[in-house]
């Protein structure tokens, strides 16, 4: 516990809300518990209620906010919009968070360096459609991408279906203004795709918010491709179609997206929206190719024949943009759509070697029937990230406390298997305590290293990531029911 | 060192590795040669040399094909050298999966070809890959002719073993190829240099091997009509995989244009033809159409300008900056590097300008010091960055190489006062003489 949670007298909270408030406002600022409920939560299962929430304009005034709490020795959160389902962006006891709701605006798109430069809050999807306006893209996209922030991303290192091709955020970040625990302002990478010195940009995505919080990002943007294919590949069970995203890969053919959705996933979401997956499926892939025409007609026959050769019972083509994005919707509303199942989930983001994938989810059936939970899997398939999906019902007595209980012998399998914990949501609060699983002391004293460097008072999003043992513990609350769909 | 000192390295990893002394002026550091070269074939082995090390302050440098070694500032000190080329097992190929690990001292031609016994790639590029070792490469962040499509070697990388400078074996990441578990340490010490920690294994995740090549040759008489129509050319759905400017001292046209592509035999075919038209559209013919072997030999060429033995460049400087300002920088260069003979390298869609000198030309040293400074200027009001990779001691005794005033400095020097507290490893040699 720090000397700020300690002396948090009335007094002392008043004046350090004053301070805030001098700096961004008095409307941006909110302290009344009424209003801070919403902040008490991210997508994850964890809450706990931040002591401010404020809304800074610039990072001018997100400086002048670390030097505050730098000299009281507050810790600070970073915001984007709250979609983390890891526990990232829950404040602890005595902190703030710093929302981005304020900084959304997309500065600059220049289109012969296929670059943008955004403010952190700026949503993922409007910055792609905005820079598909120049027949560009923003690669990275998480299934929330509707709502996540860049920010936010960058915290996470965010992935998406079409990050199999494409990689995760950190292969599409060139530059990052970042404001310091100290208030100092400083910038990580370059504009140029190979900067000297040490890799901070780098090593700066994917840290969880506890390094810096990002003011200022600059992408790469990648050219729209000529084609686009999406085969929907219908199976009768969940096997047979890990053994085609086995032989489409070994086939040599990288595709730009290779989806999983299982039975139950497809009830959910033909329940909700008309994606075109067959009810009676046992599984459906999306494979996405795109490129050249040439690229993609090359390898069309051969994805077809591993689809059909693997057990297929229909294979089909969408070519023409409305019918891909039907099928898209389908895939990114999956979630959602589990509300109709049960009216909680907890999502599991293990990663596995491709070829383990048949293998895993047979243990995560077992898992779940073990511990009489109904699990849905989603799943990025195509690079081995599993999404077993908990749905339950919280009001249930000790649901909750058994689903944590299977996600944890899936997680502690995926590591047997020589994968790890998680793929693209990150470890949060929710799998710190995992962390021994796959990185022994010394690994994990060397990452500290890392963070020592940049948060050497470890006040920027402290009690996450590492196992409890460190200052700034989070006494989190698991959530009441209904806050997850 | 002192003989003690030796004698405690020696009884860390035995006798048999310590090399004889006589060869120890061939791993000399840019004149600076060891006391003491320890030849590597074992992790435990770099673990027990940096904790000697460190309990004896004692400076180390890692030594893959000592290929690169000329990069960087004169290190203030150079006790032991770690050479790490017999550290060169592969030590789990999973084509299925696409990943593969090996020990750092594998040689880039090594690797390639056990990938490529599976049909998979591993696109990294380095000149001298038949010497230059997968540690190397990753410390010095090489790259080659097609990195403006498969980019710096760390973009492959996903997981890693690093000895500290106290010895301690600590890994990054893993063997999956999506993974945000921890923080991603495998970026910080790709480009370090080997300031930070002593790469012992490396897993990366390979691509589907690409069955055709082809380089397209154009000869140019200006430069803006090159730096144009490469800007055009990159803007294309058929764009090629790399482009190339070269100037033509005393050649047939001004500039050579070269293009590189590489993938599926239809879409190769599709490009070539492509751009050739676009190129012809604006009134230049391609005078030379390589395929296959011999486009793979010519970007291995290119790949090794200023790298073969004939061809070492006395002076070296690597500018990067972002692709609109490409023909202003360029222009600068020419502006400020007055030697008549300089062989200029562009690579328009990624930003980067390699300019090599056979000779120092007889500039004096606190001319070409100004000069590099002006450029430097001028680069960095674009946001771009400007190296000094090859030049005489008497140079590098007077600058620092990297710039030194970097504005993300002061965090590098934490980072650095983090990882390798008393600065034993590779002392001096990075930015800021980190």
């Amino acid at each position: 516990m720090n000397e700020w949670v300690e002396d948090k007298t009335k007094m002392t909270v008043k004046t350090f809300i004053d301070e805030l408030q001098e700096i961004v406002g008095i409307e941006n600022v909110i302290s009344h518990p009424d209003d801070l409920l919403v902040y008490e939560y991210d997508g994850s299962v964890d809450s706990n209620i931040p002591l401010a929430v404020v809304f800074p304009s610039s990072a001018d005034e997100v400086s002048r906010i670390l030097k505050v709490t730098h000299g009281r020795g507050i810790p600070v959160v970073g915001r984007g919009s709250g979609t983390g389902l890891s526990g990232g962006a829950i404040a602890p006891d005595g902190g703030i968070q710093i929302a981005f709701t304020k900084m959304t605006r997309i500065l600059e798109v220049n289109v012969e360096n296929r670059t943008a430069t955004v403010e952190p809050g700026v949503i993922n999807l409007d910055l792609d459609n905005h820079v598909r306006e120049f027949g560009l893209r923003y690669a990275p996209d998480p299934s929330s991408q509707r709502a996540c922030s860049i920010g936010g991303n960058i915290a996470e290192n965010a992935g998406g279906p079409h990050c199999l091709a494409y990689g995760t955020t950190t292969n599409h970040v060139l530059e990052i203004e970042s404001v310091l625990e100290d208030g100092s302002i400083v910038k990580l990478g370059g504009l140029s795709r190979d900067v000297p010195g040490y890799d901070l940009r780098g090593v700066f995505v994917g840290s969880e918010g506890t390094f810096g919080i990002a003011t200022k990002i600059t992408v790469r943007l990648l050219p729209l491709p000529e084609m686009v294919k999406t085969f929907l590949g219908i199976f009768p069970d969940i096997e047979s179609a890990c053994t085609a995203v086995s032989a489409v890969i070994g086939h040599g053919i990288v595709p730009a997206a290779l989806e999983m959705i299982d039975a139950l996933s497809i009830k959910a979401v033909q329940s909700v929206t008309d994606a075109g997956f067959p009810d009676d499926a046992g599984a459906v892939l999306l494979v996405e190719l795109e490129g050249l025409t040439e690229e993609v007609e090359e390898v069309t026959e051969r994805v077809e024949s591993s689809l059909w050769d693997t057990g297929a019972t229909n294979v089909l083509i969408a070519e023409a943009p409305e019918d891909r994005e039907r099928l898209w919707v389908g895939r990114k509303t999956a979630f959602g759509a589990f509300g109709t199942i049960a009216p909680n989930y907890y999502l599991v983001d293990g990663v596995v070697p491709r070829t383990k994938l048949t293998q895993v989810l047979k243990k995560v059936s077992e898992i779940g029937e073990r511990y009489g939970i109904t699990i849905a899997n989603v799943f990025h398939a195509g690079d081995g990230n599993l999404h077993p999906c908990m749905l339950f019902d919280e009001r249930e007595p000790g649901v909750l406390d058994r689903a944590m209980k299977a996600a944890s012998e899936m997680m502690e399998y995926c590591v047997e298997v020589g994968g790890t914990l998680s793929g693209e949501h990150g470890i949060g609060l929710e799998k710190k305590e995992y962390m021994p699983l796959v990185f022994n002391e010394i690994d994990l004293s060397q990452m500290k290293k890392a963070r020592d460097a940049f948060a050497p008072r470890n006040l920027l999003n402290p009690g996450k990531i590492f196992p409890d043992g460190e200052s700034h513990a989070i006494e989190a609350h698991r959530a009441s029911p209904g806050l997850y769909i | 060192m002192t003989s003690n000192t030796a004698s405690l390295v020696e009884k860390a990893v035995g006798a048999n590795k310590i090399l004889d002394p006589h060869d120890n002026q061939e791993y000399q550091v840019q004149g600076v040669i060891p006391d003491l070269v320890v030849s590597i074939d074992e992790e435990r082995d770099i673990s027990a040399v940096l904790l000697v090390a460190s309990q004896n302050n004692l400076s180390v440098v890692p030594w893959g094909g000592g290929t690169h070694q000329f990069l960087g500032n004169i290190p203030s000190q150079v006790d032991i050298v770690l050479d790490l080329s017999k550290y060169n097992r592969v030590l789990d190929f999973q084509p299925a999966d696409l990943t593969v690990t090996v020990e750092s001292g594998i040689t880039l031609s090594d690797l390639k070809t056990v990938v490529s016994s599976s049909d998979k790639l591993v696109p990294i590029e380095s000149p001298a890959a038949d010497k230059a070792t997968i540690g190397g490469i990753l410390a010095t962040g090489r790259s080659g002719p097609l990195r403006y499509t498969y980019g710096l070697p760390k973009d492959w990388l996903i997981g890693s073993r690093v000895v500290s400078a106290t010895g301690d074996v600590s890994k990054s990441g893993g063997k999956v190829v999506k993974n945000v578990t921890g923080y991603d340490l495998n970026k910080l010490y790709c480009g370090s240099l080997g300031t930070l920690g002593v790469i012992s294994e490396a897993t990366f995740k390979l691509a589907p091997h690409h069955p055709s090549s082809g380089v397209s040759i154009a000869g140019l008489d200006s430069l803006d009509i090159a730096c144009g129509i490469s800007s055009l050319l990159m803007s294309k759905v058929y764009s090629p995989q790399g482009i190339h400017i070269l100037n033509n001292n005393g050649g047939v046209a001004n500039y050579s244009l070269l293009l590189f592509f590489c993938g599926r035999v239809p879409a190769v075919l599709r490009r070539v033809r492509e751009c050739a038209n676009l190129l012809k559209e604006n009134g230049i013919i391609v005078t030379e159409q390589l395929a296959d072997d011999q486009a793979n030999e010519m970007i291995e060429h290119i790949n090794n300008m200023g790298h073969s033995d004939d061809t070492i460049p006395a002076c070296e400087i690597k500018v990067n900056i972002m692709p609109d300002n490409f023909l202003d920088v360029w222009r600068q260069c020419e502006t400020l590097l007055l030697e008549s003979q300089l062989e200029f390298i562009g690579d328009p869609g990624f930003g980067t300008i390699r300019i090599l000198s056979s000779t120092t030309g007889g500039t004096p040293d606190n001319v070409f010091i100004e000069n590099v400074s002006a450029l430097r200027q001028f680069v960095s009001e674009r946001n771009g960055t400007v190296t000094i990779e090859r030049c005489s001691s008497s140079i590098k005794e007077q600058v620092d190489v990297w710039g030194g005033t970097h504005p993300e400095l002061s965090v590098m020097e934490r980072v650095k006062k983090q990882f390798d507290p008393n600065g034993i490893l590779n002392p001096c040699r990075f930015m800021g003489h980190l």
